[in-house]
């Protein structure tokens, strides 16, 4: 035998008493002791001259008792000390070697877990990327975000720069604070004009965060002039592409917008800015300018230590309202938040959902290992009740079980941390914008000490059932147990509970993402209510340098949409003030003719201002009334159908009249269909918008075009017929309108994508538990099957048979599975649009795919099972 | 039993015992019968100083005990040789040839 000795030690004698100590001295010297007087007897002495003799012949009977007593207690100790130690070592290498001779138990175990943790373990990091991670500043905890919030902070404005200055003077729980604003501007490198992500900052700002530029200098405060000298500090990935990372790049000069920048610095490849939880990396790295009456800055400050956000905040509010008493500005109080953001509900929804289904999938990874190891623990009863025969303790058996487990568990842990790894990097890939952060995520020492948490935990876990299960039987009851047909009841009693378990928590996770994946598609492209395809849009902007006046800015908004339009390969081309969904919103009074008026409490009303062929180019259907007449018709607007819906229930709307705060009244000229913005179920955002005409005159718009076809170098002929009208004329964010509303949906497909991914994952670990309680059943039933078929059963029958005890319990799981989900999916009703948390076709789909893998994970034994071969059955054993 | 027997030298009983062992198991009192009848009654251990040697050799792992019967029907304690033991028993062995060597060598030359 190989390694007997190892294999010795289990067997080893129970441990002695000291008593037991004492007598085995004693029954070991008499022995001696009558074994010599029955010499001396041999040799003619009387019985008690021989016992004499021989106690003569011996020496010092009760000295050698002592010291071999005392010899040998101290033996016994220093055994168990060393049975102790060396005992881990030794169970380790037994438990190596178990595993070794069950390659297929040992790999269905391991890959098991490796996906239960793996799963775990990728979203535990991104939880920790996302909530717990600390700020990569020093003292980053101290910063905060200063912004104007409405109640209950879900809608924020962002200062200007008054309140900044205002702030700064007065505010005395804060050691400092910066304003920045992004935006984007367009750089010329050779020939090539790309859009790049531009900051303006104060040019204090690196030195507050301790984030010095990597070459070069900061701005000068010369710089932050309105006409002072035009400077900028590249971003570490523009100074890559760009200049190839050279060295000699500073004093080297940049176009940025057209104008001819000197740069004077490179950042840090870290270096990002933080506004309430977004992270603004810029390419592009500009002075504020020191002007007035800039708006829509992102402030950072740091709290003075030992000040509490609460108070400081508190200062904050009172210092704001004594600046904006009595203006509109007053509905939003001016707060301090922390920089890093808290996290918004959909993102803890989210969380809470993807944290619901790796749990479940590991829950269903356990499960399954427990039942390998339980039927494993069954085939072992006998080895196991042999050792227990020779006198192994119970204890010892336990522990060498659980060490297996353990092994299993780090084995699956280790693999498992592979497994996160993988899946981290495809998270990051398809993160949605408004998770940028997660690009930053890794497996953070955190994250590897909660691996090797849940893998020993689950050791412990599914091994402890097993080896208390496996060693409850008394030999007797084993060995007899073996010689039967069927392993014991109990186990298998307890594996199919494991499965049926395993089998309702996936139903359950299915339906969930089921339902999610319905709501993906209900939000999908042809219930936008326009069709993005084929459209491109550009943001255009005329600086009030250059435009000073209405006419100027009208000309120049005409004049190249007319020039962009002659552009060849341009389809056509109309203006809007926004690009859907995400249009903007007008806070106010609305007053709705006759009917009613929100009073002083004021609505969010979405609103966009457009031509009269933008709903052609937009594929949108007028369903009530007609669109604008002409340019600038003045005193209508079309409505969505939603807010007609909503404000004229059961009336037409065509006729009536609206006004917001003190405007001027318009006429419903007519109805559209409802733009559905999909990242946000929200009620302000929701559909209820109104059109007005659009006025050329406005500073901002955007161009929607639709070229011939997407050809990379649309956007440069754009920029150049623009420049052409006037060269001070921007144009910005060229995307494609199916960008822009994929963006918007990101976060749920993200959130589909994962949940699915775990769903399947969780289907397949159901259908390996079913496919192993089934396999074994067989296997353990092999000489019952035998008979049966002797008997004349057909095969098929037998066939039958096996499947049906598979969906038996297939069907015992999803109907507990139906239970649960059902509760979850009124959970998560929030999450859902357009699907009813009952949804019935998810149901069918979850319960018809389920059968279909029971049937599936049941059909290989149940071949094997007709296939048995009846001679070798019965002789088996 | 009027002769007085040879004392034995320090450290001479534990290789004695552990050659002893090295055919199979043997208990306490079949190895001192098995010592007098090699050496012919020359060397007589003490059975006291026997025993306190199997002890102490089980102690340090050298041989190992086991409880069995023996010819005559009663419980006795067999000891027999370890794997560690048998590598001792050779490194003593070869020690005591290079002494018995080095003092032979003296006590011819005298």
């Amino acid at each position: 035998m190989p390694n007997s000795n190892a294999f010795r030690r289990l067997f080893r004698f129970p441990r002695r008493s000291s008593d037991r100590i004492a007598s085995d001295v004693d029954d070991e010297l008499d022995f001696h002791l009558a074994m010599r007087a029955a010499e001396f007897r041999r040799q003619g002495l009387s019985e008690s001259e021989a016992q004499a003799a021989a106690r003569r012949r011996f020496g010092d009977v009760d000295d050698a008792r002592l010291y071999c007593r005392t010899l040998d207690t101290s033996a016994e100790r220093m055994t168990r000390r060393r049975d102790a130690l060396g005992g881990v070592g030794q169970d380790l290498r037994f438990a190596l070697r178990q595993l070794r001779r069950t390659p297929t138990f040992t790999i269905a175990a391991v890959v098991t877990l490796a996906l239960g943790i793996g799963a775990n373990v990728a979203i535990f990091s991104v939880v920790y990327r996302l909530i717990l991670a600390p700020l990569p500043f020093p003292d980053g905890d101290r910063l905060v975000s200063f912004v104007r919030a409405m109640q209950g902070g879900e809608m924020t404005v962002s200062p200007g720069t008054e309140e900044l200055r205002a702030m700064r003077d007065r505010a005395r729980s804060l050691e400092w604070l910066a304003g920045f604003t992004d935006g984007d501007v367009v750089v010329d490198v050779a020939r090539d004009p790309r859009i790049v992500r531009a900051v303006r900052i104060d040019p204090e700002l690196p030195r507050l965060l301790s984030l010095p530029p990597l070459l070069g200098r900061t701005f000068s405060s010369e710089e932050t002039e309105p006409n002072g000298p035009s400077v900028a500090i590249l971003g570490h990935a523009l100074w890559q592409s760009a200049f190839g990372g050279a060295a000699d790049v500073l004093g080297r000069s940049i176009a940025v917008d057209g104008v001819s920048h000197t740069i004077v610095g490179v950042m840090p490849r870290d270096f990002d800015l933080l506004d309430r939880g977004r992270w603004v990396g810029g390419e592009l790295w500009l002075p504020l300018l020191a002007d007035d009456g800039q708006r829509g800055l992102s402030i950072l400050g740091k709290l003075r230590t030992g000040v509490p956000l609460q108070t400081a905040s508190s200062e904050a509010s009172a210092i704001g309202q004594a600046l904006t008493a009595g203006t509109e500005e007053d509905k939003f109080r001016a707060v301090l938040l922390p920089a890093k953001g808290e996290l918004g509900e959909e993102t803890r929804r989210m969380l809470v959902l993807l944290f619901g289904a790796v749990g479940v999938v590991l829950l269903i990874a356990c499960a399954n290992v427990a039942s390998l190891l339980l039927a494993r623990a069954v085939a072992r009863a006998r080895e196991i009740s042999v050792r227990t025969a020779l006198g192994a303790a119970r204890g010892r058996i336990v522990r060498q079980m659980l060490t297996e487990s353990v092994l299993l568990a780090a084995m699956g842990g280790t693999a498992g941390v592979a497994v996160a790894y993988w899946a981290l990097q495809v998270i990051v890939a398809m993160r949605p914008e408004s998770l940028s952060v997660l690009a930053g995520v890794r497996i953070e020492p955190v994250v590897l000490g909660w691996t090797a948490g849940i893998s020993l935990l689950t050791g412990v876990a599914f091994g402890l059932v097993p080896a208390i299960a496996g060693t409850g039987s008394s030999f007797g009851d084993a060995l007899r147990g073996l010689r039967g047909s069927t392993g014991t009841g109990g186990s298998r009693r307890l594996r199919s509970g494991l499965v049926v378990a395993e089998v309702a928590l996936s139903v359950v996770l299915l339906v969930t993402a089921g339902l999610l994946v319905r709501t993906v598609r209900e939000l999908g492209d042809k219930n936008l209510g326009f069709d993005p395809s084929g459209l491109v849009a550009a943001r255009i902007m005329l600086p009030r340098e250059a435009f000073p006046t209405a006419e100027e800015r009208r000309a120049a908004m005409e004049q190249t949409m007319e020039a962009v339009s002659r552009e060849p390969g341009m389809r056509s081309v109309t203006l809007a003030l926004d690009v859907p969904p995400q249009t903007g919103v007008m806070f106010g009074d609305l007053q709705i003719d006759g009917a009613m008026s929100t009073g002083g409490k004021g609505v969010m009303v979405p609103f966009n201002a457009v031509r009269p062929e933008y709903f052609r180019e937009m594929r949108m259907r007028i369903t009530e009334g007609r669109t604008f007449e002409r340019l600038e018709e003045p005193n209508v607007v079309l409505v969505s159908r939603a807010f007609a819906e909503h404000y004229w229930p059961g009336q037409s709307a065509i006729g009536r009249r609206l006004r917001m705060d003190d405007g001027e009244w318009s006429a419903v000229i007519g109805i559209a269909d409802d733009v559905r913005s999909p990242g946000n179920t929200e009620e302000y955002f929701g559909s209820r918008q109104i059109y007005f005409p659009f006025e050329a005159d406005r500073r901002e718009a955007h161009l929607i075009l639709r070229p011939r076809a997407a050809e990379a170098g649309t956007f440069a002929r754009v920029v150049s017929a623009a420049a052409g009208v006037n060269p001070a004329i921007r144009i910005r964010e060229y995307r494609t309108l199916e960008s822009v509303v994929a963006e918007g949906r990101a976060r749920e497909r993200f959130t589909m994508a994962l949940l699915s991914a775990f769903a399947i994952t969780a289907v397949g670990l159901a259908a390996l538990g079913l496919y192993g309680v089934i396999a074994y059943g067989v296997a353990q039933r092999t000489r019952e099957l035998g008979v049966r078929l002797a008997m004349g059963a057909a095969p098929a029958r037998v066939r039958r048979m096996v499947v049906w005890q598979g969906m038996q319990l297939a069907a015992a799981g999803l109907a507990l599975g139906i239970v649960g989900a059902a509760a979850v999916g009124r959970a998560i009703e929030a999450s859902l649009y357009e699907v009813g948390s009952a949804d019935p076709f998810t149901y069918g789909t979850v319960v018809v795919v389920l059968t279909g893998v029971a049937i599936l994970a049941s059909w290989a034994p149940a071949r094997r099972a007709a296939a048995i071969d009846v001679v070798t059955a019965l002789r088996r054993d | 039993m009027d002769r007085s027997p040879t004392d034995l030298l320090h450290g001479t009983l534990d290789v004695l015992i552990l050659k002893t062992v090295s055919w199979g198991p043997r208990h306490g009192y079949d190895i001192a019968r098995w010592i007098e009848d090699r050496t012919r009654g020359e060397l007589i251990v003490e059975d006291a100083a026997l025993y306190k040697a199997l002890h102490r050799l089980e102690r340090a792992r050298w041989i190992s005990a086991e409880w069995g019967m023996s010819e005559s029907r009663r419980r006795a304690k067999f000891y027999d040789l370890t794997t560690r033991g048998r590598q001792q028993l050779k490194s003593e062995m070869q020690v005591w040839h290079r002494y018995a060597v080095a003092v032979s060598a003296v006590l011819e030359v005298a």
